[in-house]
Protein backbone atom coordinates (compact mmCIF):
# COMPACT_ATOMS: atom_id res chain seq x y z
CA UNK A 1 0.00 0.00 0.00
CA UNK A 2 2.74 2.04 0.70
CA UNK A 3 4.79 1.52 -2.19
CA UNK A 4 1.44 2.70 -4.36
CA UNK A 5 0.76 5.83 -2.12
CA UNK A 6 4.77 7.08 -2.61
CA UNK A 7 4.50 6.60 -6.45
CA UNK A 8 1.13 8.68 -6.26
CA UNK A 9 3.51 11.03 -4.86
CA UNK A 10 6.49 11.02 -6.89
CA UNK A 11 4.01 11.52 -9.90
CA UNK A 12 2.25 14.69 -8.53
CA UNK A 13 5.98 15.88 -7.94
CA UNK A 14 5.88 15.30 -11.97
CA UNK A 15 2.83 16.73 -12.38
CA UNK A 16 4.07 20.12 -10.51
CA UNK A 17 6.89 20.49 -13.63
CA UNK A 18 4.38 19.53 -16.09
CA UNK A 19 2.11 21.46 -15.65
CA UNK A 20 4.62 24.96 -15.29
CA UNK A 21 5.98 23.76 -18.88
CA UNK A 22 2.74 22.96 -20.20
CA UNK A 23 1.68 26.31 -19.24
CA UNK A 24 4.22 28.06 -20.84
CA UNK A 25 3.87 26.14 -24.23
CA UNK A 26 0.77 27.03 -24.17
CA UNK A 27 1.11 30.86 -23.99
CA UNK A 28 3.89 30.51 -26.43
CA UNK A 29 1.26 29.61 -29.16
CA UNK A 30 -1.96 31.64 -27.31
CA UNK A 31 -0.35 34.64 -26.01
CA UNK A 32 0.29 34.85 -22.19
CA UNK A 33 -3.26 35.87 -20.75
CA UNK A 34 -5.37 34.12 -23.75
CA UNK A 35 -3.38 30.59 -21.86
CA UNK A 36 -4.23 31.25 -18.49
CA UNK A 37 -8.02 31.71 -20.00
CA UNK A 38 -7.99 27.96 -21.52
CA UNK A 39 -6.05 26.96 -18.28
CA UNK A 40 -8.73 27.53 -16.14
CA UNK A 41 -11.57 27.04 -18.32
CA UNK A 42 -9.98 22.82 -18.71
CA UNK A 43 -8.94 23.54 -14.91
CA UNK A 44 -12.79 24.19 -14.30
CA UNK A 45 -14.55 21.44 -16.34
CA UNK A 46 -12.01 19.03 -15.12
CA UNK A 47 -12.57 19.89 -11.06
CA UNK A 48 -16.46 19.67 -12.10
CA UNK A 49 -16.24 16.50 -13.52
CA UNK A 50 -14.31 15.57 -9.99
CA UNK A 51 -17.15 17.39 -7.99
CA UNK A 52 -19.76 15.14 -10.01
CA UNK A 53 -17.70 11.77 -9.42
CA UNK A 54 -16.33 12.17 -6.03
CA UNK A 55 -18.12 14.43 -4.24
CA UNK A 56 -20.40 12.01 -2.19
CA UNK A 57 -23.51 14.71 -1.66
CA UNK A 58 -21.90 17.46 0.78
CA UNK A 59 -22.79 20.80 -0.94
CA UNK A 60 -22.30 24.09 0.94
CA UNK A 61 -24.36 27.34 -0.52
CA UNK A 62 -21.14 29.81 -1.88
CA UNK A 63 -23.61 32.47 0.09
CA UNK A 64 -22.42 30.66 3.40
CA UNK A 65 -19.11 31.25 2.68
CA UNK A 66 -19.83 35.12 1.25
CA UNK A 67 -21.23 36.18 4.56
CA UNK A 68 -18.70 34.20 7.12
CA UNK A 69 -15.57 34.64 5.35
CA UNK A 70 -15.62 35.86 2.22
CA UNK A 71 -12.07 36.02 1.82
CA UNK A 72 -12.02 32.84 1.66
CA UNK A 73 -12.91 32.73 -2.23
CA UNK A 74 -9.95 35.01 -3.07
CA UNK A 75 -7.47 31.80 -3.50
CA UNK A 76 -8.37 31.14 -6.71
CA UNK A 77 -8.56 34.85 -7.89
CA UNK A 78 -4.98 35.52 -6.68
CA UNK A 79 -3.53 32.11 -8.02
CA UNK A 80 -4.87 32.81 -11.42
CA UNK A 81 -1.93 36.22 -11.59
CA UNK A 82 0.22 33.40 -10.09
CA UNK A 83 -0.43 31.10 -13.06
CA UNK A 84 0.45 34.21 -15.27
CA UNK A 85 3.83 35.01 -13.38
CA UNK A 86 4.75 31.45 -13.92
CA UNK A 87 4.12 31.09 -17.51
CA UNK A 88 5.93 34.19 -18.01
CA UNK A 89 9.11 32.98 -16.10
CA UNK A 90 9.81 29.42 -17.67
CA UNK A 91 9.53 31.60 -21.26
CA UNK A 92 12.34 33.11 -19.97
CA UNK A 93 14.59 30.73 -17.99
CA UNK A 94 13.22 27.44 -18.34
CA UNK A 95 10.84 25.34 -15.73
CA UNK A 96 13.81 24.10 -13.59
CA UNK A 97 15.17 27.47 -12.11
CA UNK A 98 11.22 29.00 -11.88
CA UNK A 99 10.25 25.66 -9.96
CA UNK A 100 13.07 25.53 -7.97
CA UNK A 101 12.62 29.73 -7.26
CA UNK A 102 8.73 28.72 -6.75
CA UNK A 103 9.69 26.42 -3.99
CA UNK A 104 12.27 28.50 -2.29
CA UNK A 105 9.34 31.46 -1.99
CA UNK A 106 6.88 28.86 -0.78
CA UNK A 107 9.76 27.88 1.73
CA UNK A 108 9.95 31.22 2.85
CA UNK A 109 6.89 32.45 3.27
CA UNK A 110 5.78 29.07 5.34
CA UNK A 111 8.49 29.95 7.11
CA UNK A 112 6.75 34.11 7.84
CA UNK A 113 3.39 32.17 8.78
CA UNK A 114 4.88 29.84 11.18
CA UNK A 115 7.06 32.91 12.68
CA UNK A 116 4.31 35.72 13.32
CA UNK A 117 1.24 33.22 12.89
CA UNK A 118 -0.18 35.07 10.15
CA UNK A 119 -3.78 33.55 8.57
CA UNK A 120 -5.20 32.77 12.21
CA UNK A 121 -2.16 29.96 12.47
CA UNK A 122 -0.70 29.49 15.93
CA UNK A 123 2.85 30.99 16.21
CA UNK A 124 5.83 28.27 16.00
CA UNK A 125 8.81 29.27 18.02
CA UNK A 126 11.96 28.64 15.88
CA UNK A 127 15.00 27.06 16.82
CA UNK A 128 18.73 26.91 15.48
CA UNK A 129 17.82 24.39 13.07
CA UNK A 130 15.73 26.51 11.06
CA UNK A 131 17.51 29.52 10.80
CA UNK A 132 20.63 27.14 9.46
CA UNK A 133 18.03 26.26 7.28
CA UNK A 134 16.74 29.45 5.93
CA UNK A 135 20.44 30.61 5.60
CA UNK A 136 21.15 27.66 3.24
CA UNK A 137 17.68 28.83 1.71
CA UNK A 138 19.39 32.29 1.22
CA UNK A 139 22.50 31.33 -0.12
CA UNK A 140 20.83 28.81 -2.48
CA UNK A 141 18.49 31.21 -3.95
CA UNK A 142 21.87 33.44 -4.38
CA UNK A 143 23.88 30.66 -5.95
CA UNK A 144 20.52 30.71 -8.88
CA UNK A 145 20.82 34.10 -8.92
CA UNK A 146 24.87 34.33 -10.17
CA UNK B 1 14.98 39.53 -11.56
CA UNK B 2 13.16 36.75 -13.08
CA UNK B 3 14.14 34.33 -10.44
CA UNK B 4 13.40 37.16 -8.00
CA UNK B 5 9.99 37.07 -8.95
CA UNK B 6 9.56 33.30 -8.48
CA UNK B 7 10.73 34.19 -5.29
CA UNK B 8 7.34 36.34 -5.02
CA UNK B 9 5.26 34.01 -6.82
CA UNK B 10 5.76 31.07 -4.57
CA UNK B 11 4.99 33.21 -1.49
CA UNK B 12 1.89 34.23 -3.09
CA UNK B 13 1.00 30.43 -3.86
CA UNK B 14 1.58 29.74 -0.28
CA UNK B 15 -0.95 32.27 0.32
CA UNK B 16 -3.36 30.75 -2.32
CA UNK B 17 -2.95 27.23 -1.05
CA UNK B 18 -3.98 28.08 2.63
CA UNK B 19 -6.81 30.27 1.65
CA UNK B 20 -8.07 26.93 -0.44
CA UNK B 21 -7.11 24.44 2.36
CA UNK B 22 -9.51 27.19 4.78
CA UNK B 23 -11.96 27.13 2.09
CA UNK B 24 -11.75 23.29 1.65
CA UNK B 25 -12.19 22.91 5.37
CA UNK B 26 -15.94 24.77 4.70
CA UNK B 27 -17.15 23.39 1.52
CA UNK B 28 -14.76 19.90 1.08
CA UNK B 29 -11.50 19.37 -0.89
CA UNK B 30 -13.72 18.88 -4.38
CA UNK B 31 -16.28 22.39 -4.34
CA UNK B 32 -13.20 24.45 -3.39
CA UNK B 33 -11.14 23.19 -6.35
CA UNK B 34 -14.51 23.92 -8.33
CA UNK B 35 -14.43 27.76 -6.46
CA UNK B 36 -11.04 28.07 -6.84
CA UNK B 37 -10.85 27.35 -11.37
CA UNK B 38 -14.13 29.66 -10.96
CA UNK B 39 -12.50 32.39 -8.93
CA UNK B 40 -9.41 31.76 -11.28
CA UNK B 41 -11.45 33.15 -14.64
CA UNK B 42 -12.82 36.27 -12.71
CA UNK B 43 -9.16 36.86 -12.20
CA UNK B 44 -7.97 36.33 -15.78
CA UNK B 45 -10.87 38.06 -16.89
CA UNK B 46 -10.05 41.55 -14.84
CA UNK B 47 -6.33 40.99 -16.59
CA UNK B 48 -8.01 40.73 -20.12
CA UNK B 49 -10.20 43.84 -19.23
CA UNK B 50 -7.80 45.83 -17.31
CA UNK B 51 -4.90 45.10 -20.56
CA UNK B 52 -7.42 46.20 -23.05
CA UNK B 53 -6.44 42.43 -24.56
CA UNK B 54 -7.29 43.28 -28.45
CA UNK B 55 -6.51 40.00 -30.11
CA UNK B 56 -8.99 37.06 -30.77
CA UNK B 57 -8.89 34.97 -27.31
CA UNK B 58 -8.81 31.55 -28.94
CA UNK B 59 -7.44 30.80 -32.40
CA UNK B 60 -7.90 27.92 -34.99
CA UNK B 61 -3.97 26.99 -33.58
CA UNK B 62 -5.58 25.33 -30.55
CA UNK B 63 -6.61 22.67 -32.40
CA UNK B 64 -2.60 22.05 -33.81
CA UNK B 65 -0.53 22.61 -30.68
CA UNK B 66 -0.39 18.77 -29.45
CA UNK B 67 -1.72 17.78 -26.71
CA UNK B 68 0.97 18.35 -24.00
CA UNK B 69 0.10 22.32 -23.83
CA UNK B 70 -3.53 21.96 -22.75
CA UNK B 71 -2.77 19.40 -19.98
CA UNK B 72 -1.96 21.76 -17.64
CA UNK B 73 -5.44 22.81 -16.64
CA UNK B 74 -5.89 19.20 -16.09
CA UNK B 75 -2.83 18.20 -14.23
CA UNK B 76 -3.90 20.98 -12.09
CA UNK B 77 -6.74 19.84 -11.03
CA UNK B 78 -6.29 16.33 -10.74
CA UNK B 79 -2.82 17.42 -8.50
CA UNK B 80 -5.68 19.08 -5.74
CA UNK B 81 -7.65 15.62 -6.06
CA UNK B 82 -4.40 13.83 -5.72
CA UNK B 83 -2.97 15.66 -2.46
CA UNK B 84 -6.15 15.10 -0.95
CA UNK B 85 -6.10 11.73 -1.18
CA UNK B 86 -1.78 10.77 -0.05
CA UNK B 87 -1.07 14.09 2.60
CA UNK B 88 -3.16 12.82 5.09
CA UNK B 89 -1.69 9.33 4.90
CA UNK B 90 2.33 9.86 4.66
CA UNK B 91 4.50 11.80 6.82
CA UNK B 92 5.73 15.53 5.75
CA UNK B 93 8.92 14.87 5.16
CA UNK B 94 8.60 12.16 3.09
CA UNK B 95 5.71 13.96 0.83
CA UNK B 96 7.81 16.51 0.33
CA UNK B 97 11.32 14.43 -0.43
CA UNK B 98 9.24 12.59 -3.18
CA UNK B 99 7.52 15.87 -4.72
CA UNK B 100 10.86 17.52 -4.91
CA UNK B 101 12.65 14.34 -6.90
CA UNK B 102 9.54 13.56 -9.19
CA UNK B 103 9.46 17.48 -9.80
CA UNK B 104 13.46 17.59 -10.33
CA UNK B 105 13.47 14.91 -12.94
CA UNK B 106 10.07 16.27 -14.90
CA UNK B 107 11.70 19.43 -14.63
CA UNK B 108 15.41 18.61 -15.73
CA UNK B 109 13.93 16.12 -18.65
CA UNK B 110 11.83 19.09 -19.72
CA UNK B 111 14.15 21.57 -19.84
CA UNK B 112 16.68 19.87 -21.83
CA UNK B 113 13.84 18.20 -24.61
CA UNK B 114 11.32 21.30 -25.04
CA UNK B 115 13.02 24.56 -23.98
CA UNK B 116 16.34 23.39 -24.67
CA UNK B 117 17.89 24.97 -21.71
CA UNK B 118 21.00 23.71 -19.79
CA UNK B 119 21.81 24.15 -16.19
CA UNK B 120 24.75 25.67 -15.04
CA UNK B 121 27.74 24.44 -12.17
CA UNK B 122 26.07 27.32 -9.48
CA UNK B 123 22.60 26.40 -10.57
CA UNK B 124 23.52 22.78 -9.39
CA UNK B 125 25.28 24.10 -5.93
CA UNK B 126 21.91 26.13 -5.32
CA UNK B 127 19.09 23.83 -5.91
CA UNK B 128 21.45 21.22 -3.72
CA UNK B 129 21.47 23.81 -1.13
CA UNK B 130 17.76 24.41 -1.21
CA UNK B 131 16.52 21.21 -1.42
CA UNK B 132 18.96 20.63 1.81
CA UNK B 133 17.40 23.38 3.90
CA UNK B 134 13.44 21.86 3.02
CA UNK B 135 14.36 18.44 4.19
CA UNK B 136 16.08 20.70 7.22
CA UNK B 137 13.31 22.55 8.06
CA UNK B 138 10.80 19.59 7.87
CA UNK B 139 12.75 17.48 10.37
CA UNK B 140 11.38 19.27 13.01
CA UNK B 141 7.75 18.81 11.67
CA UNK B 142 7.81 14.95 11.47
CA UNK B 143 8.86 14.65 15.02
CA UNK B 144 5.51 15.79 16.34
Amino acid sequence: MNKKLYLIILVMGVFTATINGANAQLANHLGLLPSVLMIHLIGLSTSLLYFRWFNKGKYVSVRTILKKQPYLLLGGFIGSFAVVLISYQVQQVGVFLVSTGIIAGQFLASFFIDHFGWFGFEKVKMGKQQFIAMAMMSSGVCCLML
Amino acid sequence: MILLLSLVTGMIFISTKTLNMLLSKHVGVFQSNVINHVAGLLGVTLMLLLTFHKGSLFTTEVFHIGLFPLLGGFFGATFVALSNYTFSKTKVLISTLLILVGQTIAAVLMDYFIFNEVLSFTSIIGIILIVSAVLLYSKPIQEK
